[in-house]
């Protein structure tokens, strides 16, 4: 009867309606969080039913803009409930304290990045660091990772300009815009690992 | 119409998932949290069915972050 | 096209996406650039208090090195509304508008009294919801005309855009910042900090003018 676009969009916009309904029964605000998560997917559904790589180049700055802005109403909501001082028991597992298995693995998570470069190889070499650092608990002075991500995340930017305004240079500039953002995203999400800071027990 | 099954069962998730969130039973943060994963994935096998690799491992990293920051935060909420 | 603002003085090219000046563009362009400019040179206000009971009251100097991350939230949530204002491509626009959500809850956010913050997180809520909206207009905008860039849809060449997208997108920058959904957002004024709080409800203000541009154009 209706094509295959027509039919995903009609299923897509149900799971939104169900999920806004839910939201505006809900009335804890955490649980609203969780269920903004979930009508964040049915606008992603909505934005990949369109099948080109246009739809690729749409998702990735609404992934952006979900994760900054759950973020930041988590930040706010542990503020608000006065949490923020609430010491949270760390992993107490022997086998991720103490062994080496982690460090093996998360040498493996970060070379693998490195190799896929760009964002997605950011955020796997992210996930090796975050790992990393939530098993062995590190405190470490995060000013020059900061300041490496800030360098790398303007080389990005430059590296966009070369290829809007000097296209004969591009090899150049796609490096530089693998590896500025393979290190910027790899420093972002590895402070968000680091900076709740654990308290092992 | 002819959907290739990856369509098919990515839709059946994304809208079983969408009410097993809404209605989760029982109805507690963990339960909402893993109940999550249902929608995500039926989204992940729609974006597989039209070959948009770039946005399902982008998508796959950052659930990995938001899952993390829900975990934070209910800890922090649930006092353990 | 263009008798809705103007004729199009100049679209400046970045590849692809357009960024297009014409008489109405500019002019909400300046009105943004004014008011960041006046968030930059700007010193806090002083905050009152009253003595009870008489007409006595006492100023505190707020140095800016304190109000400093409010400020750079206030001239972000401005950039973003530049950017918004003068954009030609219909997503750019979503992006903008869910930017200024995001810097619009940064600005009270550090601010200390319970109130504030709530009102604060439950804004971001709506804000956070309102982007749903927004990218599935776009996206059906997409999808109805194989274009997002603002300068062809007004050709008339494509295939018109389905009324439901321009509705979505309506709904999505009222969610940001319009009435009935506003209820929060002026619970949140009552946060101490002006010059830099005023940048939430002139930002909301320039969107919708953008946006109802945008729907009868395209």
């Amino acid at each position: 009867m209706w094509g295959e676009y027509s039919t995903g969009l009609l299923l897509v916009l149900v799971a939104a309606v169900i999920g806004f309904v839910a939201l505006a029964v809900e009335t804890d605000d955490l649980h609203r969080l969780l269920l903004l998560d979930l009508v964040e997917i049915a606008a992603l559904g909505i934005i990949a039913l369109l099948g080109s790589d246009l739809a690729e180049a749409l998702i990735l700055p609404g992934l952006t803009v979900g994760i900054a802005e759950l973020l930041a109403l988590s930040q706010i909501y542990v503020t608000k409930e006065n949490l923020k001082d609430r010491p949270v028991r760390g992993l107490n597992i022997e086998v991720i304290q103490k062994a080496d298995a982690p460090a093996v693995l998360s040498a493996f998570l970060v070379v693998y990045g490195l190799i896929l470069s760009g964002f997605t190889g950011g955020g796997v070499a992210a996930l090796g660091l975050v790992f990393f650092f939530a098993s062995r608990g590190y405190k470490e002075d995060l000013e020059m990772l900061e300041m490496a991500g800030g360098i790398s995340w303007a080389v990005w930017i430059l590296a966009f300009f070369v290829f809007m305004f000097l296209p004969q240079y591009w090899f150049i500039a796609l490096m530089c815009a693998g590896v500025g953002i393979l290190i910027k995203v790899m420093v972002k999400l590895s402070l968000s690992g680091t900076v709740w800071g654990e308290r092992h027990g | 119409m002819i959907s290739t099954p990856e369509f098919i069962a990515g839709m059946i998730l994304l809208v079983a998932g969408s009410v097993s969130v809404a209605y989760a039973r029982p109805k507690n943060y963990v339960t909402r949290l893993i109940n999550l994963e249902i929608p995500a994935w039926g989204l992940l096998l729609v974006m597989l069915h039209f070959n948009e690799s770039l946005a399902l491992f982008t998508f796959a990293a950052i659930s990995v972050l938001s899952t993390y920051i829900f975990v934070r935060t209910i800890q922090k909420r649930e006092g353990a | 096209m263009g008798s809705l603002g103007g004729i199009p003085l100049y679209v400046l090219e970045f590849g692809d996406e357009l960024v297009y000046f014409s008489p109405y563009t500019i002019t909400l362009f300046l009105l943004a650039l004014t008011f960041t400019l006046l968030a930059i040179v700007s010193r806090p206000e002083r905050q009152v208090d009253v003595a009870f009971g008489g007409d006595a009251y006492t100023t505190k100097i707020i140095s800016v090195d304190e109000m400093r991350f409010r400020r750079f939230m206030a001239i972000a949530c401005g950039l973003a509304s530049m950017g918004a204002m003068v954009t030609g491509d219909v997503f750019n626009f979503t992006l903008f508008t869910a930017m200024v959500g995001i810097t619009n809850v940064g600005i009270v956010a550090a601010v200390k009294s319970p109130h504030v913050q709530d009102a604060a997180y439950q804004y971001g809520l709506v804000a956070l919801s309102a982007t749903v909206p927004l990218f599935g207009a776009a996206a059906l905008y997409a999808a109805a005309t194989g274009s997002l860039s603002m300068i062809e849809l007004a050709k008339g060449t494509l295939p018109a855009v389905p009324l439901v997208a321009k509705a979505l997108l309506v709904i999505g920058v009222v969610g940001e910042g319009m009435a009935p959904f506003y209820a929060a957002k002026a619970e949140m004024f009552r946060a101490p900090g002006a010059p830099y709080v005023i940048m939430c409800s002139l930002s909301s203000l320039l969107i919708f003018l953008r946006v109802a541009e945008v729907v009868m154009i395209g």
